[in-house]
């Protein structure tokens, strides 16, 4: 099935409501496997998938998918699936009549052997009957995946599919979406928790205030996390002692006291908490707390996209 | 793929406590119907001014327009409101059968509410079937309204999230006064069609109507192919709004 070119191509695409921009600028192609989109809340992350997906028209710029336009293009979804984020359903159906219909509704020659196989995937054979106004988030979450799996898409744009799954639903969705990728299957999910993109994909995109703050792959992005300048606070018996022995370290960059606290800022993170016992030590103080501030995803983020 | 379609909006629909709470309203004027029939001073021979009050009054004005608006817009616009209809749209499906058959849907569950109270009303007051066709008139008019209203109320409901708002105003501001403060806006009137058609089919002098049956019968065709091309083209444009 590997065409030549990319499955999901976006160019210099941008989207504003009114004088708010959503996204600004963004250009990235995706290839078979799993592509991670990463970034806060709000960050831009939705608009991007739903645009994708067809669902918004971007203010500038072309999104193709599969070699067509997406905007205007319902045809797109005989190889292409959506999980949408917001969690409401049918909830009058059962997850097997959800998928059977979604089968259904793509002309499929045989629903209900197609809304079967989708079911097992997500293992939710169990409560396939139930209706899913009862579900639980996550069987909510499994049930519409199932719907959007009914046709094997080719690509498969999930909007945070891990929100309300217990770890062993994750697990077991994630080891479901690695075989669908190395099927051939192209694979685009947004999450805002940094270790779900981890822990899955392969290749990452981070969206920061709705810029494309960094992409490629994941170690290099993790690399580009932790070189980063950071600060840690420190508490101790002596801060000013302590503050005349940080200041001589090579990768220390700034050295602050307040009333009752040190603040350092370190270029290495792995040179500074690797030294940091050290200096304690030879200084003669006590530390009573050593931690770094400002680890917020959302600080790693702004860092990205100052850099 | 369209009974599919079908299927799932009229569960949406059907399924409802609303759709109960509007039965209800049906009983109305079949109520009324039996107690001027048997409470009531109707002397002698079928009463066709009573019986053409209460079908004008209570289904044409009340029943009717109501119930569409309860199932045209909720057809397709409390789908778009939940969030569901992305899970429709996701799919290699026209945007115009879509909704053709949120239409088809809607205009069924109001003629299901509507025709069999109309039919009821006229039979009950008349004390039968009449000779003047009088049940005849006021059931197909009654069907003709369901179908042109409903068909309408889906296709505001592409257009604005307020389609419910913005239809109470039609009904109940513009058909209410308005068309009857201006002569010329009888053609921009669903309720003139629904009149102009049972006038065309009953001799009964009390029931009357500003357009003719065949003018009723343009003006009918003409809004539901306008509403149903409009939903297509705000369909086929449909975003998903940014609160999510």
């Amino acid at each position: 099935m590997a065409s030549e070119a990319a499955r999901v191509e976006v160019q210099n695409v941008s989207r504003w409501y009114g004088d708010v921009v959503a996204v600004n600028d963004i250009s990235f192609t995706l290839e078979p496997g799993i592509t991670g989109l990463l970034g806060p809340n709000g960050a831009g992350k939705s608009t991007l998938l739903h645009m994708i997906s067809g669902f918004l028209r971007p203010s500038v710029g072309v999104i193709s998918v599969l070699g067509a336009t997406a905007w205007r293009n319902p045809e797109m979804f005989r190889r292409v699936g959506l999980v949408p984020e917001r969690e409401s359903v049918y909830s009058f159906l059962g997850a097997r009549a959800f998928a059977e219909a979604s089968a259904r509704l793509h002309g499929l020659p045989d629903p209900e052997d197609a809304a079967r196989r989708a079911i097992a995937r997500v293992e939710l054979e169990d409560a396939q009957d139930r209706a899913m106004g009862g579900y639980s988030k996550g069987m909510r979450q499994r049930a519409k995946i199932a719907a959007a799996l009914v046709h094997d898409p080719e690509v498969l744009v999930l909007d945070e599919p891990f929100n309300g799954t217990d770890p062993r639903q994750r697990l077991q969705l994630m080891e479901m979406l690695r075989r669908m990728a190395a099927e051939g299957c192209t694979i685009l999910f947004s999450s805002h928790i940094l270790e779900e993109v981890e822990r899955l994909a392969e290749n990452v995109l981070v969206i920061v205030n709705g810029r494309l703050a960094a992409s490629g792959d994941f170690r290099q992005i993790r690399r580009l996390m932790t070189d980063r300048p950071h600060t840690f606070e420190l508490r101790t018996s002596d801060n000013r002692a302590l503050a005349a022995a940080l200041v001589g370290l090579p990768h220390v960059s700034a050295v602050e006291l307040t009333d009752s606290r040190l603040d350092v800022r370190t270029t290495d993170f792995g040179a500074f908490t690797a030294a940091i016992a050290a200096a304690v030590r030879d200084s003669g103080v006590t530390l009573q707390q050593l931690r770094p501030a400002d680890e917020s995803l959302e600080s790693v983020f702004s860092y990205l996209v100052g850099s | 793929m369209t009974l599919t379609l079908l299927s799932l909006t009229a569960h949406q629909l059907l399924g409802r406590r609303r759709a109960i709470l509007i039965a209800l309203l049906a009983l109305i004027p079949v109520g009324v119907a039996l107690l001027i029939r048997f409470a009531g001073d109707t002397g002698d021979g079928p009463a066709y001014e009573t019986a053409t009050d209460t079908i004008v009054g209570f289904v044409f004005l009340l029943l009717l327009p109501i119930g569409a608006l309860v199932f045209g817009t909720s057809a397709l616009g409390s789908e778009v409101e939940d969030g569901t209809v992305v899970y429709l749209l996701a799919h290699p499906i026209a945007r115009w059968r879509v909704v053709v058959v949120k239409a088809v849907v809607a205009s069924a569950a109001t003629i299901l509410l509507t025709a069999p109270a109309a039919l009821l009303t006229a039979v009950i007051i008349l004390g039968g079937f009449d000779e003047e066709s009088l049940w005849w008139a006021a059931t197909v008019a009654t069907v003709v309204g369901s179908v042109v209203y409903s068909t309408l109320f889906v296709g505001l409901s592409t257009v604005t999230s307020r389609a419910l708002i913005i239809g109470l105003i039609y009904v109940f501001v513009w058909e209410a006064f308005i068309t009857n403060l201006f002569s010329g806006t009888r053609w921009v009137s669903v309720r003139e069609y629904v009149e102009g058609t049972a006038n065309a089919l009953t001799p009964v002098e009390s029931v009357t109507g500003k357009l003719d049956g065949q003018e009723a019968a343009i003006a009918s065709v003409v809004v539901v192919a306008a509403s149903l091309i409009v939903g297509t083209w705000f369909l086929t444009r449909f975003e998903i709004g940014e609160r999510a």
